[in-house]
């Protein structure tokens, strides 16, 4: 497919997405009829519970998810291309462990609810690790070197984390849960902070879109062709950096969102950067909040995690890649 | 007189072959292993110094309190420190020479997340079903079936490194989602001393888990020990090795079999150290190289000075809260294994 | 005449003996000299080292081996070209017992050799793949001495047999100089060679190299090969496969075309090298000239746009 815009893919993807949020609104520990939810979203009654239940809780918690999806697919699609590597994803290469372990370093050090320093250390954790990664995994671009890499940096993380956790017993309940990536813990005016972290680091990716897709053909030719490679590898390292550390600051480490979106994009949209890199937000949001409606009807009235539920399907996915690929 | 030591020769005699320097090297992480193990034997919230070490070991003349001290609380600890290290080196030698990749760690096939997520299923969901001794042998169990269905899902006429590296990792990547799912509901008192074992913690130590350990060692760990010329063709490439007379395939399902057995073994007894058979490899590799006639028995050794020293450490850091020996050895390894793994990176 | 073969290969090893050097068959049947003093080998020749009959192997639904049935005469230097991927190096790796043909034998001095334990095997067959992986910090010498690997056991790992050997090894392949160095710090042509020595350092009577002077500049290619012939003279059976037509041509006793999975000639480079061959097998239009001063056959490939511009002065 080079080039041409299959206009019925789109509008299923866009189609999708509304009917997932809808979705999403619906169910819960109470289920809401469908035009309850468009009446709340359209003619809102302060009055009618279930109106506020949706305005309050279930609508801030559907743009978590729909920004969290978008971010880590968007960063898993960067870092894929430039790492030219179709394992690479900001939970495998620990990247996400990095940013929450400065984050939990933050919440300890940091008194009080202050929370627009979070995500700062967000993107240091972020930031630390992804240096880490790539000097561990080298030059040469070897998946296997790459993702075992990340392995060890994403076990390093965990152990420190860990630690860190036995010293403080207080903190260990409440971060737990955040440390398995979880939609429903974050402060109502965490997103207002990262609106221009997220903002930025799109921008970025879309100011790399030819480069990524002249790298597609190899680092020589894309350099004799005029690409600036380590302008763009820089671009590159500082949007991943960005996303990731946003999505871990709102919602804790989830996994293998950054892996399994891209390739889905890639069997809808073909490789083509620019239809990609507008592709993968959609369907990352669209998976986290398919996720996050299983994590909370599966085991009804509690509730699941929404990282456990992406690992639980990303496993075997990532299995079944590695499986069908390596001959 | 660096080259005479640095050439392999042998005995007038015997039918070996080897480098004196590697015996000097074994010799001499034998003696720091020694001096380890007596300052560890001597320290903790009940300090005991030599001469009354010596008295509880040799004479009859201690007190019951020092001999009960030494006897069933250090001792047990520091032996089973030292098996610890000992077979998670090995385990980590084996796999990181089977798969030629150095940052294969023992955990790869699954056995780690295996063992911790039978461990937890039973700590957290039916602490009654099974009595206190058998869940070693649980753990063990869980581990291996584990390692076997990633071994299973990813041959192909042999063991294939590369599959076998890249399922691991995913099917790992699901099992501690399995493992965060049952941290996260279940009672918090049982969470966290299934925490406390996930970290690799010694805190529970006593003969029974130590002569365990003893038995999977000798058993799965001495033959290691003379499978080092095979190991070492094996460096050479598959083909240059079948091409030698060696059957390949066997020898790797046998010695992937046997690192598989030695980390459930450990995980089972001790909990999950991961850097320690990711560390000490590269830390024996820095003094001998490839040759696994040395490689072996000076990672194990290295192994168990490393986990010894963590959990010393972790003992005597910030009492009486004791950190774990897997995270501790973890924040010592892991900037060294950086920094080298980072100089090594062109190659 | 006393034979080696019949004593127990533990003894006669001891004795400093190898089983080619005593070899009856060597030099007697099979071998007749050219006019310039070479030894050859007949392409009559009744006695056969390796023998492959109606191989067959397919990857992925494609017949990599057809049905390939050919004879490596013992002492002789049998040299397998053909354009790529045609089946050569699955051709010597089924003939080294590395692969399974899906049907077909393959006779060792006229027994199948699944028939042997992969230890027998590696005493009478060694093969050199085309790529070798260099561990760090390993000696030439300790690389040397791992090619003793078939002829050690568990409690016998070294003896004055392999230290022999492997000083035989050596000396033949001129690494005496490089013994102590890592294989990290090698040139290609000196590692190549290292591997060389290892090979030999196993003692076997059959040889199979994979395209040994590919990486190698054209002083090593051609040091590579007299040392490959000095192998033959000595009474080994070498195969190589090798992409360089001339220098096959010249070397080999027997060359084996290779095209699409089927032996497509087979015979001495006098028999075998034409211009019909060459445009058979390779999709190639050259004349043969033939080497004045050894007589081997030398292929020229046709130019036309030179042919052309030629024509083009001459006209004028």
């Amino acid at each position: 497919m080079t080039g041409g815009w299959r206009w019925s893919i789109w509008l299923s993807i866009l189609v999708g997405v509304g009917l997932a949020s809808t979705l999403h609104l619906a169910v819960g520990a109470k289920s809401i009829p469908w035009n309850d939810v468009w009446q709340a979203l359209l003619a809102y009654d302060p009055t009618n519970a279930d109106h506020s239940v949706i305005r309050g809780s279930r609508l801030p918690r559907l743009w978590v998810a729909m920004v969290v999806g978008a971010c880590l697919g968007l960063a898993g699609t960067v870092m894929q291309a430039v790492g030219d590597n179709p394992l690479a994803d900001p939970g495998i290469l620990g990247i996400n462990s990095g940013a929450a372990l400065f984050v939990v370093i933050g919440l300890l050090v940091l008194p009080g609810n202050d929370m627009s320093m979070i995500p700062l250390f967000a993107f240091s954790g972020a930031l630390v690790a992804a240096i880490g990664v790539m000097l561990l995994a080298g030059r040469t671009p070897n998946p296997v070197r790459l993702t075992l890499s990340g392995a060890m940096m994403a076990a390093l993380f965990g152990a420190i984390t860990a630690i860190l956790l036995l010293l403080d017993q207080q903190g260990l309940d409440s971060l737990r849960r955040w440390l398995t990536g979880s939609l429903g813990i974050s402060g109502s005016n965490l997103p207002t902070w990262l609106w221009p972290y997220v903002a930025a680091g799109m921008l970025l990716c879309l100011v790399n879109v030819r480069a990524l897709n002249a790298y597609r053909l190899g680092a020589q030719v894309a350099s004799s062709m005029g690409v600036n490679l380590l302008r763009m590898r820089l671009l590159s390292l500082v949007a991943v950096v960005l996303l990731s550390g946003c999505a871990v600051a709102l919602a804790g480490p989830i996994g293998f969102v950054g892996l399994v979106v891209p390739h889905a994009a890639r069997l809808l949209v073909g490789h083509d950067l620019r239809q990609l890199l507008l592709a993968t937000p959609l369907l990352g949001g669209l998976l986290l909040v398919l996720a996050d409606v299983v994590a909370r009807t599966l085991v009804s009235p509690y509730e699941l995690n929404t990282g456990i539920v992406t690992a639980l399907i990303g496993g075997p996915v990532f299995v079944a890649l590695v499986l069908r690929k390596l001959k | 007189m660096s080259r005479w030591l640095t050439t392999p020769r042998r005995c007038p005699g015997l039918p070996w072959v080897g480098r004196p320097i590697d015996v000097l090297a074994a010799l001499a992480l034998l003696l720091v292993l020694t001096g380890l193990t007596l300052y560890a034997a001597s320290v903790g919230s009940y300090t005991t110094s030599i001469t009354q070490l010596w008295q509880s070991l040799f004479s009859a003349e201690a007190t019951a309190a020092q001999a009960n001290v030494l006897w069933e609380l250090r001792l047990p600890r520091i032996l089973l420190a030292i098996l610890g290290g000992a077979a998670m080196a090995l385990a980590g030698v084996l796999m990181q020479s089977l798969t030629r990749n150095p940052l294969a760690a023992p955990g790869l096939v699954g056995v780690e997340a295996g063992a911790s997520v039978t461990m937890l299923l039973i700590l957290v969901l039916w602490p009654q079903a099974l009595p206190l001794s058998l869940y070693p042998l649980a753990a063990l169990l869980g581990g291996l079936a584990v390692a076997l269905f990633i071994v299973a899902l990813s041959w192909r006429g042999g063991i294939a490194p590369l599959r076998l590296i890249l399922v691991g990792v995913g099917l790992t990547a699901m099992l501690g989602a399995v493992a965060d799912l049952l941290i996260t509901y279940g009672n918090i008192d049982r969470v966290e001393s299934a925490l406390m074992w996930l970290g690799g913690s010694l805190h529970r130590s006593d003969w029974p888990q130590v002569q365990s350990l003893l038995i999977w060692l000798l058993v799965a760990g001495l033959p290691l020990l003379f499978c080092h010329r095979q190991l070492n063709l094996l460096q050479l490439g598959e083909g240059v090795a079948l091409s030698r007379g060696l059957n390949t395939p066997l020898i790797m399902l046998l010695l992937l079999l046997c690192s598989v057995t030695l980390t459930a073994a450990t995980v089972a007894n001790i909990g999950v150290m991961t850097f320690v058979g990711l560390v000490a490899p590269h830390l024996a590799r820095q003094l001998c190289g490839d040759r696994h006639g040395a490689l072996l028995p000076l990672s194990a050794l290295f192994g168990a000075v490393l986990v010894l020293l963590g959990d010393t450490l972790g003992r005597a850091l910030l009492p009486p809260l004791q950190l774990p020996a897997g995270l501790v050895v973890a924040i010592i390894g892991a900037p060294y294994l950086l920094v080298l793994l980072a100089r090594q990176r062109n190659r | 005449m006393f034979k080696a073969r019949t004593l127990p290969d533990s003894a006669a090893l001891a004795l400093g003996w190898t089983r080619f050097a005593v070899n009856p068959h060597a030099r007697q049947t099979a071998l007749a000299p050219e006019p310039g003093g070479r030894w050859r080998c007949g392409s009559n020749s009744s006695v056969y080292m390796l023998k492959a009959m109606g191989l067959q192997l397919q990857f992925d639904g494609l017949k990599v081996l057809d049905d390939i049935s050919l004879t490596i005469p013992e002492g002789c230097f049998t040299a397998l070209i053909g354009a790529n991927g045609c089946g050569k190096t699955t051709l010597l790796n089924v003939l080294a017992r590395m692969l399974r043909p899906a049907s077909g034998d393959v006779l060792l001095q006229g027994k199948p050799h699944v028939q042997l334990s992969r230890r027998d095997l590696a005493r009478q067959i060694a093969l050199l793949p085309q790529r070798t992986a260099s561990p760090a910090g390993i000696t030439v010498r300790e690389l040397v001495m791992q090619g003793r690997y078939p002829w050690q056991s568990w409690w016998q790992q070294w003896s004055d047999a392999d230290q022999q050997a492997v000083d035989r090894a050596v000396a033949l392949a001129d690494v005496g100089k490089l013994l102590d160095r890592t294989l990290t710090s090698l040139s290609g042509g000196q590692l190549q060679r290292c591997w060389i020595a290892m090979t030999l350092a196993q003692e076997t009577p059959v040889i199979l190299l994979d395209e040994p002077t590919t990486f190698l500049d054209i002083a090593h290619q051609i040091a590579l090969l007299e040392l490959l012939a000095e192998l033959r003279d000595q009474g080994r059976t070498v195969v190589a496969v090798l992409h360089d037509l001339n220098q096959a041509a010249r070397y080999a006793d027997q060359l084996v075309m290779l095209r699409q999975g089927k032996v497509h000639a087979q015979g001495t480079p006098a028999e075998v090298f034409t211009p019909a061959n060459l445009k058979a097998v390779f999709d190639l239009d050259a004349h043969i000239l033939i080497d004045p001063h050894s007589g081997d056959p030398l292929c020229v490939p046709a130019s036309p746009a030179r042919i052309r511009e030629l024509d083009s002065q001459v006209a004028l």
